[in-house]
């Protein structure tokens, strides 16, 4: 079956500095992959070339066969910092990529509703990002990018900047949100229980330059719940992936 | 006794209208007339039509040019700030002749343009584009490349990039160039009128200085300083009421 996302010897060199090298990947539709590695070690320059924003120095990247040379709505982002736009309410944020597709006005209602219901976030429609908590904006930030229902998003470490407690509300609705539209997601993360308890499978990159060290497939059952984390066999996983990034 | 911000403002006017008259009774009255007979002056020219004509003459030179300047302005700005080559050639020029005095420039304007309408509107449109145009160039390049990756990445092509994203964050510096060029065209407007006009508030002054009406100069001067303060508080309240966000974070002393 061809893999959704196809990366084959992808080199990436900043300045003389190889960042990247010979990373190959292959990721099938509906799978949720998590990659893992130290920090700065180039993850999300990595995201960044598979959303089209970068070009690699070598190697090739396909998205169905189709080779990814711009960024498309095809494949949705999700930065680090939320990035929501400070100039749009709540609302006008998630209804932006349903505007720019020419969705008509009262399917966006229903589907913003809808995000706004499932999120809680149904009270601050009309905010504004500096009125919202941290926790909050990345709430948004993952309804706007979920809302034109693109087949691959890319999520670069989304909750890593959240409170601990907010943090694991955010994961169950991302579990919930991709159960419902079966896209495939590419997460970043240098959280390795989060990625555990989130993937089908994680992919861990070394430090600069960054190679792909490991891979693991992720044998829990779904849907996963909160107590798995306590389970010899999850903390078993962890402790072997978190000596693989040191 | 609450005490509110426009009481201390009413408060000072008033006492500067009391320093004012006192000074103008120990100066010689002659040179520097009291508030009121200014004020009678005032009056007198309203029933006259002059100071109305006047008005109506200067706002439509500063309307004109404004409307050719925000044009402009803006055009060049987003040309300027996209295109390497174009902010190589045109920038360098607009750059440089923006540090031309129009003052200066006022006796070239009328040996060449003549002393019509169009070389008064050319007087004032010449020295508040650049500053439009320095500021859309510099909001432009101001916007975040992030906002830009997300709305491309949420299906953005170029139109709506330019009126969702680059507009709104580009907005808070063309608004102060904007505001800035409506402060600059009144004070260069005076140049602008000041030879072969027949109506205008800075023609006049001059008319009333030759033939010594100095409370009529001031009535002149005080009506054009408060239609330009008018003019600037409109400008804001307008900002405000269409982009609030505009004031929200940045600038809540307004």
């Amino acid at each position: 079956m061809q893999k959704t996302i196809d990366i084959k010897n992808l080199d990436m060199k900043f300045n003389d500095l190889y960042i990247l090298r010979n990373i190959s990947i292959g990721i099938n539709k509906g799978e949720f992959v998590s990659i893992v590695g130290p920090s700065g070690c180039g993850k999300t320059t990595l995201l960044n070339i598979i959303g089209g924003f970068i070009k690699p120095t070598l190697g090739k990247l396909y998205h169905d066969g189709q080779q990814i040379k711009k960024p498309s709505s095809e494949i949705s982002i999700i930065f680090q910092q939320h990035v929501l736009f400070p100039w749009m309410t709540v609302y006008e944020n998630i209804e932006s990529g349903l505007k720019f597709k020419n969705v008509n006005k009262n399917k966006r209602i229903k589907v913003i509703d809808n995000f706004l219901e499932n999120f809680n976030l149904k009270d601050y429609s009309r905010f504004y990002p500096y009125e919202l908590s941290h926790g909050m904006r990345q709430k948004v930030a993952i309804c706007r990018g979920l809302a034109i229902e693109p087949a691959i998003i890319l999520m670069d470490e989304p909750f890593s900047s959240v409170d601990a407690i907010t943090r694991i509300n955010l994961q169950k609705y991302l579990l919930n949100i991709w159960d419902k539209y079966k896209n495939t997601i590419i997460f970043v993360t240098h959280d390795v229980e989060e990625a555990i308890f989130l993937s089908d499978r994680i992919i861990i990159l070394s430090n600069k330059p960054a190679e792909i060290k490991k891979e693991f497939n992720i044998p829990f059952n779904r849907p996963r719940e909160d107590n798995i984390k306590y389970t010899k066999e999850f903390v078993g996983l962890k402790k072997k992936i978190s000596s693989l990034l040191l | 006794m609450k005490i509110t911000n426009w009481k201390i403002k009413l408060a000072t006017i008033f006492s500067l209208i009391i320093i004012w008259h006192i000074l103008s009774s120990i100066l010689d009255t002659s040179l520097f007339p009291n508030p009121f007979s200014v004020f009678l002056s005032f009056l007198d020219m309203i029933k006259e039509e002059t100071l109305l004509k006047d008005i109506l003459w200067s706002l439509r030179r500063i309307i004109i040019s404004l409307i050719f300047a925000i044009f402009f302005g803006v055009v060049l700005g987003m040309i300027t700030s996209k295109l390497s080559l174009a902010y190589q050639s045109i920038g360098t020029i607009l750059d440089y002749i923006k540090s031309i005095s129009p003052i200066a420039l006022v006796p070239f304007i009328i040996l060449w343009f003549g002393i019509g309408e169009s070389a008064k509107i050319l007087t004032i449109v010449y020295l508040i584009t650049t500053v439009i145009w320095l500021n859309t160039d510099t909001g432009i390049r101001n916007v975040n490349k992030l906002y830009l990756w997300t709305a491309k990445s949420l299906g953005a092509d170029n139109y709506d990039l330019v009126r969702h994203i680059i507009i709104p964050q580009a907005l808070p510096f063309i608004v102060t160039g904007i505001r800035t060029a409506i402060a600059w065209a009144f004070i260069i407007i005076v140049a602008a009128e000041m030879n072969g006009a027949s109506f205008g508030l800075g023609y006049h002054i001059y008319q009333y200085y030759q033939n010594f009406f100095i409370d009529k100069m001031l009535v002149n001067l005080i009506v054009l300083t408060s239609i330009a303060y008018s003019a600037d508080k409109l400008f804001l309240f307008i900002i405000k009421r269409q982009y609030g966000w505009y004031f929200t974070e940045n600038a809540k002393n307004y």
